[in-house]
């Protein structure tokens, strides 16, 4: 493609300016702002679609703005360009209303038969040559470093070869993009740096997760405490009603106690009874005695009179009495009545005896004969003996002298018996009973005197238990046994209504409520102590969720991190990829391009441009493998270009671009510069070139050179 | 006539954490005092309505989170309501361990728990039995229901946490089936753990699960709220009571015809109706490779519009003519290699896109801009 004319009504500085463009070199001179760069900008713009940005990335005003012309209306102009296959358009454009209209040769309109959209217009530019504003301008325009550096040296265009020979643009370093995505990825920090946004995250999320670990621990020891709480309540209750329980069961012994006490008082009392009754009884007996002593001293009243003496004589009087007696009774006239009457009797038994055995032999004699004489013998025996047996006339006379002596004796025992009698003693009238009165009648004399002495005694031993009674009673402040009678049935009556119960064998209430309390307070002293603890721990309201939800925050930005790092991965993997790709596909082709527009002015000697390890750069020269730096500057200046424009025209395939130049060689010496115009001249050969230079020397040269376009602006 | 009225709800959630707010500072104490408020709601209904039973099937509060002072809070609600009878069972957020709060607690008169060891609780005044299945893993579950014989001639009600008809292939994870539920003769079986109200179980219309009381995350949109309920001699008819909308909501903009931020926002501000509400917004569509729109401003300038606001980016670099007409070197390489892979990984798209943006700026020698979170 050629750009054959521009027609400029307005745009920046430029009114209804004209500039024609030839085919082969071109150059545009002029000072600083003569006007070169909106030149630049309006071929730019005529060819390509207005821009839509409100700034560019380096903050510049959009062209559109830019170039606005103060003055006039008109905002607008013309461009005419040719293809390579000829073929011609007149682009017309008014960047005031943003229209564009494309004429063809024949002056037609055929803006229609280009792409067209809202936001960008008519696509020329980018459907003619396949390539976008951005391109164009970078492939056609040869520019003045991006550096503001000042650098003469080589080390610029060596950076430029490299990153052409990496990425296709000089500008663009793979090396460089690499390094700064690994910079940027560890500045994100990882396991082994220290202080970056990753070692940060980590820590503060360790440290919360550690305060979970606790926070959770704790949580489970207070929930196991407010368990135990619980059931320290249940407890305490449960021990609460066994005190009552115990202090009702010490209350009921200590009324049982009281009652013990009566019981004992009653015991007491009744001890005390049973002296005061034996006293009692004593009296009653010496009482009793007493009576019975003053009885037998009353009854012998009579006894009192009688001396001792005469009671000695009369007992003598019995004892002779008693040996006469004896000795009649040896003489017993009874006795000898009796024999004698026996005797009388027996003799007559005798008679009768033999005269019925008489009588019976007789009889039998009678009947039998012989025993009759014997038995009749017997009999006469019988009787015979019966006159034996008759008593005697002496001793009938006996029986009367006995009869008078047992009337005198019996005279003697009728005195005294009556003497007994009289002193009131009741005796049978015989001697023994006699003597035995009297003997009695004497120990009585004897006792009634002993009898008083005992009398006398016993009423002392009365006393004696009196006094005891009274200080008894007077002890238990009673007045009588019926009193402390009616006291004991009261004690009896108190025990009774109270159920009192012996009890033997006594549990110690006290000691088990010591105990049970001291249990109580320290189980008490234990819920409390959780109940604080308990206070305080829910007081930590949300502690554990805002943990948690501190950790998801923080977990997120972890996974941010990743995410952002494996983004920065991504880029250095496909950015090496592209490179391999670029490499292996474009790059060949663009060394090619570069040899054969070095072969121009060098014959052929250049054959290949390798880029080495560590960008190392290595030319294929004459056959020979030989370091970049071995060249001279100029050389170098040269392969630069030659690189740039084989760029060019590998990447825009579809049309041959022109190269417009602009103050590309600023600080070239002169040496250089006469290089770079050598090679410039020969590609002007066979591609339209447009140089923009403010250098009155650059003008110069270039002028030496044959058919070369000046505009003078 | 024998009638027993009801409220059956569940999975509310006392005292849990809110990890997907927690990026702004108080709103997951916020969202924690809805759910009080919630419950506080259904307790006045409760006042005004007076059902016989109010049936928590589960994950009432939080085992490893909740606090005394709320336990105690929602026992002292319970009192309030002491002509109802307040029946639970564990969840699986509030399992029945030794320091279980279902143990610990003096709960009021009214409230009955069915534990493990418990089958069924009996109230011979509405001729009643209500039976509980807690939470738990293992055959439990399925060996409990098993074990249930109903008395057909009385009213029979079973609660339930866990999932109906589910099967995740993992044979320790109980999950009920509608058949054996509908089986056992219950008159209604009231299930919680699912926080979406489900009423479309089995085959006669007594499996119902009452979703959570409050909308507790961006997958629980919709209205939330309790089932009320009555069995009148022996036939049920129930009805969703809503307690309002859930304040979550997930919105999906296309943003190809967007060209802009500022139009961006204003689309976005025109959709972001409530100022309460907490939203997840997924960016849709293809762009151009050179109108990135910076999300991240735009989610801190909408931050202050509502409660939450979280963006997802989801959209695509439109693979188009701008990256052909590049000139053809390595960024043109680069650019076409990564937007070939973002088409083939559309799981991956938000990274790949930021490695595109990061490639282009280490390309181009511009300034590596990672922002983490709201630093640098």
């Amino acid at each position: 493609m050629k750009i054959k004319k521009l027609f400029i009504k307005g745009y920046g500085k430029f009114i209804n300016q004209e500039i024609e463009f030839k085919e082969g070199f071109n150059v545009i001179y002029g000072n600083n702002e003569a006007g070169k760069t909106t030149l630049q900008s309006f071929i730019k713009n005529s060819l390509f679609s207005f821009e839509s940005k409100n700034k560019d990335k380096e903050g510049r005003l959009p062209d559109l703005k830019k170039y606005k012309p103060w003055e006039g209306e008109e905002y607008s102009g013309s461009i005419e360009i040719q293809l390579d296959n000829n073929k011609q358009y007149r682009i017309e454009k008014n960047f005031k209303d943003k229209e564009t209209t494309i004429f063809n040769s024949n002056l037609e309109d055929v803006t229609s038969s280009f792409s067209y959209n809202k936001r960008e217009g008519v696509l020329f530019g980018e459907s003619l040559f396949k390539m976008n504003r951005n391109t164009f301008e970078n492939t056609a325009f040869i520019k003045q470093s991006n550096t503001k550096v000042f650098k003469n040296d080589k080390q610029e265009i060596f950076d430029k070869i490299i990153n052409l020979q990496e990425t296709g643009e000089e500008d663009l370093s793979v090396t460089k993009a690499i390094k700064a995505l690994s910079k940027a990825k560890t500045e994100l920090g990882n396991k082994t740096t220290k202080g970056r946004i990753y070692n940060a995250t980590i820590e503060k999320l360790e440290r919360e997760k550690l305060k979970l670990n606790k926070a959770n621990e704790n949580r489970e020891r207070m929930l196991e405490k407010q368990r135990k709480q619980k059931q320290l309540k249940g407890e305490i209750n449960e021990i609460l009603s066994d005190i009552t329980n115990i202090k009702k069961e010490i209350a009921k012994e200590e009324k049982n106690n009281e009652l013990e006490q009566i019981n004992i008082k009653r015991q007491r009392l009744m001890r005390k009874l049973e002296i005061l009754t034996s006293y009692d009884k004593n009296i009653n007996d010496i009482n009793e005695k007493i009576y019975n002593y003053e009885k037998q001293i009353k009854t012998n009243k009579q006894l009192e009179m009688v001396e001792g003496n005469t009671i000695v004589e009369k007992i003598k009087q019995v004892t002779l009495l008693k040996s006469d007696t004896e000795e009649l009774e040896q003489k017993d006239i009874n006795e000898y009545q009796i024999k004698i009457n026996k005797r009388n009797k027996n003799s007559l038994m005798y008679l009768y005896a033999g005269i019925g055995v008489g009588i019976l032999s007789i009889l039998l004699g009678i009947f039998i004969s012989k025993y009759v004489f014997i038995a009749t013998f017997i009999a006469f025996l019988i009787i015979g003996s019966s006159f034996f047996v008759r008593p005697k006339k002496e001793e009938i006379a006996n029986i009367q002298i006995m009869e008078q002596e047992k009337t005198e004796i019996t005279k003697k025992r009728k005195e005294l018996l009556q003497f007994i009698l009289d002193i009131g003693y009741i005796c049978n009238d015989n001697v023994l009973d006699i003597e035995k009165t009297l003997n009695r009648i004497y120990t009585d004399k004897n006792n009634m005197y002993t009898i008083s002495k005992d009398i006398e005694i016993e009423s002392n031993r009365k006393k004696d238990y009196v006094k005891l009674k009274k200080d008894e009673l007077s002890e238990l402040q009673y007045t009588s046994l019926l009193e402390v009678k009616e006291k004991i049935k009261e004690y009896e009556q108190q025990l009774k209504d109270n159920n009192y119960i012996k009890v033997s064998d006594k549990t110690d209430y006290n000691k088990i409520l010591e105990e049970t309390i001291v249990i109580k307070n320290q189980k008490q002293i234990e819920e409390a102590e959780i109940k604080t603890l308990l206070r305080e721990f829910w007081m930590n309201d949300e502690e554990l969720a805002n943990l948690t939800e501190e950790i998801a925050k923080y977990e997120e930005v972890l996974v941010e991190i990743e995410n952002e790092k494996t983004a920065l991965e991504y880029a250095i993997d496909f950015i090496e990829k592209a490179a391999k790709d670029i490499k292996l596909d474009i790059i060949p082709k663009i060394n090619k391009k570069m040899g054969d527009v070095l072969s121009k002015i060098t014959a052929n000697k250049y054959n290949n441009l390798i880029t080495g390890k560590d960008s190392q750069l290595n030319i294929e020269y004459d056959n020979l493998i030989r370091n970049i730096w071995q060249f001279s500057d100029g050389t170098i200046d040269q392969m630069y270009l030659a690189l740039r424009i084989a760029t060019t025209e590998i990447f825009s395939s579809y049309e041959k671009l022109p190269i417009l130049i602009d103050e590309a060689f600023a600080f070239y010496d002169s040496d250089r510069m006469n290089n770079s115009f050598k090679l410039l001249y020969e590609i002007s050969k066979e591609k339209q070139v447009i140089f923009f230079t403010c250098k009155k020397d650059e003008l110069q040269k270039i002028s030496e050179l044959k058919e070369v376009n000046v505009i003078k602006l | 006539m024998n009638k027993i009225t009801f409220f059956h709800c569940g999975d509310i959630h006392f005292d849990v954490p809110f990890t997907t707010l927690s990026s702004k500072l108080g709103l997951p104490k916020k969202r924690r005092q809805d759910i009080m408020e919630a419950f506080s709601k259904l307790i006045d209904l409760v006042k005004k309505e007076q059902p016989d039973f109010l049936f928590i099937a589960g994950d009432l509060y939080e085992q490893e989170y909740s606090n005394l002072k709320t336990v105690n809070w929602i026992n002292e609600k319970f009192c309030e309501i002491e002509d109802t009878k307040v029946i639970l069972i564990a969840g699986n957020h509030d399992t029945e361990t030794k320091n279980s709060f279902y143990k610990t607690l003096n709960w009021n008169d009214n409230v009955y728990f069915i534990g493990k060891d418990k089958e069924k609780i009996t109230f011979d005044e509405y001729n009643l039995d209500i039976y509980g299945i807690g939470f738990s893993l293992g055959q439990g579950q399925k060996m409990k229901l098993n074990d249930i014989e109903c008395e057909t001639n009385k009213n029979n009600v079973l609660l339930f946490h866990g999932d109906v008809d589910i099967d995740i292939g993992n044979r320790d994870y109980n999950a009920l089936t509608s058949v054996a539920l509908e089986s056992k003769g219950f008159d209604y079986i009231g299930v919680s753990h699912n926080h979406k109200y489900r009423n479309d179980f089995g085959s006669r219309k007594i499996i119902y699960n009452a979703g959570s009381l409050e909308a507790l995350g961006f997958d629980e949109e919709g209205e939330h709220g309790f089932i009320k309920g009555s069995i009148t001699n022996k036939k049920l008819t129930t009805q969703f009571i809503s307690l309002g909308y859930s304040k979550y909501k997930n919105i999906e903009i296309d943003i190809e015809d967007i060209e802009t931020d500022v139009e961006l926002i204003k689309q976005l501000k025109e959709i972001l109706t409530n100022k309460q509400g907490l939203y997840r917004v997924v960016l849709k569509g293809k762009k151009d490779i050179d109108t990135i729109i910076d999300i991240k401003k735009i989610e801190k300038i909408l931050k202050e519009e509502v409660e939450f606001i979280r963006f997802k980016d989801k959209t695509q670099i439109k693979a188009n003519n701008n990256i052909e007409n590049m000139q053809g070197g390595l960024k043109k390489a680069f650019i076409s290699k990564i937007t070939k892979q973002m088409e083939e990984d559309e799981a991956n798209i938000a990274i790949l896109k930021q490695a595109l943006i990061y490639g282009l700026q280490a390309i181009e020698d511009e300034n590596i801009n990672i922002t983490i979170g709201d630093e640098q």
